[in-house]
């Protein structure tokens, strides 16, 4: 009988997806200290748009030094998808979008505390021999440049197509990746001669990649809301970090506008 | 056309030596104990094994020596092993048609000749079957069909019929026989049964352990083996002697008085089974040659028993032919001790 | 129960609890395996708008999808038949340390992640690739982003199915018909044409399937290598991938059309050639 009981629980476990099993959920942390004080241990689920990957890597490592006791768990996606597996029941503590539209398709009782981190801007990434000689927007509408934006559905492929709706220019797009960063490899491999991703890529990727500025009349700002979805001390308190001088230094020494 | 090979395999456990001469039209059989190296000799010869020395030359070709080796396909051979291995997919006539159409041939041109191969074995009206739906022996005769259909110089027959049931065997040996008389390529078989080498060839190699003990036409051989294997083949009593009297030898059984020797030195003596009489006492009279011995084995080989026999005081078997009569009035079950004895005039003596 | 005593209680339990048991222990992983796969295939059955599944199906994004999902499959399976059967053919026949050599790294793209066969493929055939850069220098041919790398990458992760299965269909192929074969004068091409293929045929159409249903499902190595762009490199589970962000019912729409064809094609297959 107990082979039969243990060989139900393994079955229950695959069925709710493997998540609900694993042994450190959110739920059984939730009786630590009082809101008031410094969390001692727990764990932070963090889902954030691809374009954090470094930042918030940074501050997360940083946290976790400072509080021994708290892990601080990062995933990091499309905006659009990941808002889409909260809304499926993805177990997420916090959420940080590009851009605001993502956000209508989280539950609506977990749109509530929603604080902005950071804004971002488009810029032209390429080549760092810049092969296709990419100066300016207009310089996309050249045929013979193979341009790689992100997808329609994901924030940066609709800030892509309203620059340069913008400015007036139709280029030769080769491909629309499903997130930035898959955007910004196409070109710091050497695929695509040009394309369009956030200002915080290009200063993130470094030498790989050189980047050409949009000028603000075509430019797009996209502003990053973080999302808390709930109020354990550990959430809080990380959350608290991000929105803190530390974190606005990071999130703007990765190239981040300030909110 | 005429064969004249020298086969040198290394088969690693040994290395076969077997040379073999055969006229045109003739039929050359290959004999031996499992693993004397028969089937390798037939594939070198086919050239699905490579020679390690020696030649194969047919009708004056060099099909293979020191320096070149043809493939199969540029061989003209045909091969025919105890399994048919007609192609599944393939009627009959389909079989029989691959080798023209291998060779060359128009698909028509190669259906006709199919049929007509079918038709020189008394088979065209399975034609249209496939291998499935043929029974083993017509199988045999259809894969005998296809050997043929290519007009191979070298028509290679390996255990034709041991892979048979015993009632079909005799049909398809007496076919494989009839179309062999109407063949004027040269044929190799190789076999173990030697009912087959008898019915089918005109000259026999015996091999053993990659050697030639013994060749010979079926009539030599039979009437004079020189090796114990070949005697066993050919069911005689085979013993080395050496000649020690007028009509006398030395042999593993003792002394064997013959009918009479003609020379002097090594010498064979041998004697059929059913020359040897079975005694429950020490036999006189005419009985010159006469042995105690115990019952090894008996067995029932068509309307007579053959009974294996250990001779008293000698390392040296005996095997005598005896009706199933004398059986039960002798009492010859394994253990049981007994008399053998041969008159000297059944006892003959050659060199050796 | 009776009133007999306890220790025989406890012996009629034990005969008549055992085969319960031990069949339990066999039928329950069996429910559950057919529970992990039947599960999500309900749920996609159920979660489907089928009164508009006509309206989602003509989203914009669906059909070129399709299209080119079938399409470059085609090729593929083609390309896997033309190259790979050969290559299967004489691996089947050989033996040494080169075949087994061979047959390893045959078998690399079956564990590796499709991510990294794409980002292998980039490294190959990409603009600044091994062979790519020359190509693109010599005639101005890029591959990255054209339907031809759909195909390259389909073929990089299917052809090690089709060439394992077909190779062992050969294996099975009695080495003596090449033996006759040869010896009527068949050269190793005709032999390989009319002897080895049929005999192999229903391992070759397996092969087939196997590589087919590889290739339609192909996501990792394309996206990686050859992009994503509606009607040229964006095959039907791309555009699955993509829609499910924008339009969800279209991306339902389309997982449904894409299960329908390819239980037709394993149902017909199944019934013509694999029992």
């Amino acid at each position: 009988m107990r082979a039969r009981t243990a060989a139900a629980v393994v079955v229950g476990c695959a069925a709710l997806a493997l998540t609900a099993c694993s042994p450190a959920t959110s739920a059984d942390t939730s009786a630590g200290p009082g809101a008031s004080g410094s969390p001692e241990s727990g764990t932070v689920t963090v889902l954030a748009a691809a374009s954090l990957t470094e930042p918030l890597t940074a501050l997360a490592q940083q946290y976790e030094q400072d509080h021994p006791g708290v892990t601080v768990r990062l995933g990091f996606g499309s905006s659009t998808t990941l808002a889409q597996q909260i809304a499926e029941g993805a177990p997420a503590d916090l959420y940080a979008s590009a851009g605001e539209a993502a956000l209508d398709l989280l539950p609506a009782d977990a749109r509530g505390d929603t604080t902005p981190i950071a804004r971002n801007t488009v810029e032209i990434a390429t080549p760092p021999d810049d092969p296709g000689h990419v100066a300016s927007v207009e310089d996309l509408a050249d045929p013979d440049l193979d341009v790689v934006l992100c997808a329609q559905s994901v924030p940066c492929g609709a800030a892509a197509d309203e620059v340069l709706h913008r400015a007036g220019v139709t280029p030769h797009v080769v491909s629309r990746e499903v997130d930035v960063k898959a955007t910004l490899t196409k070109v710091t491999l050497g695929e695509a001669d040009a394309a369009l991703v956030y200002h915080s890529d290009v200063v993130g990727a470094g030498d790989a990649v050189r980047g050409v500025e949009v000028p603000a009349d075509d430019n797009v700002v996209l502003t990053y809301p973080l999302v808390r979805l709930a109020d354990r001390p550990e959430v809080t308190a990380f959350a608290g970090l991000l929105t803190s001088p530390a974190g606005e230094q990071a999130l703007t020494a990765a190239g981040f506008l300030a909110p | 056309m005429s064969l004249d090979a020298d086969v040198r395999v290394s088969r690693g456990a040994f290395d076969v030596h077997v040379p073999l001469l055969v006229e045109p039209g003739r039929v050359a059989a290959v004999l031996g104990p499992n693993g004397a190296g028969k089937t390798s000799v037939l594939h070198a010869l086919a050239g699905l094994l490579p020679l390690a020395g020696g030649h194969v030359r047919v009708d004056g070709h060099t099909w293979a020596d020191d320096r070149r080796r043809l493939g199969p396909a540029e061989r003209e051979v045909g091969l025919l092993a105890a399994d048919h291995l007609l192609f599944p997919h393939l009627t009959a006539l389909g079989n029989v048609a691959f080798g023209p159409r291998s060779r060359g041939e128009e698909r028509r041109a190669a259906a006709a000749r199919a049929h007509a191969e079918l038709e020189a074995l008394g088979i065209d009206d399975l034609a249209d079957r496939r291998p499935a739906a043929l029974s083993h022996g017509q199988a045999q005769r259809v894969a005998l069909a296809r050997a043929l259909a290519t007009d191979p110089r070298l028509l290679l027959l390996d255990e034709p019929l041991s892979a048979l049931d015993p009632a079909t065997r005799p049909q398809v040996r007496a076919t494989l026989a009839s179309r062999l008389g109407d063949y004027g390529g040269v044929t190799v078989v190789v076999t173990h049964d030697p009912l087959d080498a008898l019915t089918l060839a005109d000259h026999l190699v015996f091999v053993e352990d990659g050697r030639v003990v013994q060749e010979g036409t079926p009539t030599e051989v039979v009437a004079r083996p020189r090796d114990p294997y070949v005697a066993h083949v050919v069911g005689l009593n085979l013993y080395p002697g050496t000649t020690s009297g007028p009509d006398t030898l030395d042999t593993p059984l003792g002394a064997v008085v013959t009918g009479g020797v003609e020379h002097t030195g090594p010498t064979w003596a041998a004697f059929a089974p059913s020359a040897v009489a079975l005694y429950p006492e020490e036999p006189h009279g005419s009985t010159r040659n006469a042995w105690p011995a115990r019952v090894v084995g008996v067995e029932l080989v068509g309307q007579t028993v053959r009974v294996r026999l250990a001779v008293e005081g000698t390392d040296a078997a005996l095997l005598a032919e005896v009706t199933a009569g004398s059986v039960a009035t002798l009492g010859l079950r394994p253990g049981a001790a007994v008399w053998a004895g041969v008159k000297a005039t059944e006892v003959s003596a050659y060199p050796r | 129960m009776s009133t007999a005593g306890p220790a025989s209680a406890r012996a009629t339990r034990r005969t008549a609890g055992r085969p319960a048991l031990s069949r339990a222990a066999l039928v329950v992983p069996a429910v559950a395996a057919v529970g992990l796969v039947v599960l999500p295939l309900l749920g996609l059955l159920l979660r489907t708008d089928w009164a508009d599944l006509g309206r989602h199906l003509s989203a914009p994004v669906v059909w070129p999808a399709i299209r080119l999902s079938l399409l470059t499959t085609v090729v593929t399976v083609l390309a896997c038949f033309v190259l790979g059967t050969p290559l299967a053919w004489l691996l089947a026949r050989a033996d040494g340390r080169l075949a087994t050599w061979l047959r390893a790294v045959m078998t690399v793209p079956v564990v590796l992640p499709p991510v990294v066969g794409g980002v292998a493929l980039l490294m190959a055939y990409g603009r600044r690739g091994l062979v790519g850069r020359p190509v693109l220098e010599a005639f101005g041919v890029s591959l990255p982003f054209t339907p031809s790398a759909v195909v390259l990458a389909q073929v990089f992760v299917s052809l090690p199915f089709y060439v394992l299965a077909v190779e062992g269909a050969m294996r099975a192929v009695d080495a003596r018909y090449d033996a006759v074969a040869a010896t009527l004068g068949a050269s190793p091409l005709r032999t390989f044409t009319r002897v080895a293929l049929p005999l192999a045929a229903p391992g070759v159409v397996s092969g087939a399937a196997l590589a087919w249903a590889r290739a339609l499902g192909e996501f990792g190595a394309t996206i990686t290598f050859a992009g994503n762009f509606a009607g040229r490199t964006q095959t039907a589970p791309l555009a699955v991938y993509v829609a499910l962000q924008s339009d969800p019912q279209a991306a339902l729409a389309l997982s449904i059309a894409m299960l329908a064809v390819s239980v037709l094609v394993l149902g017909l297959l199944r019934g013509r050639w694999m029992r």
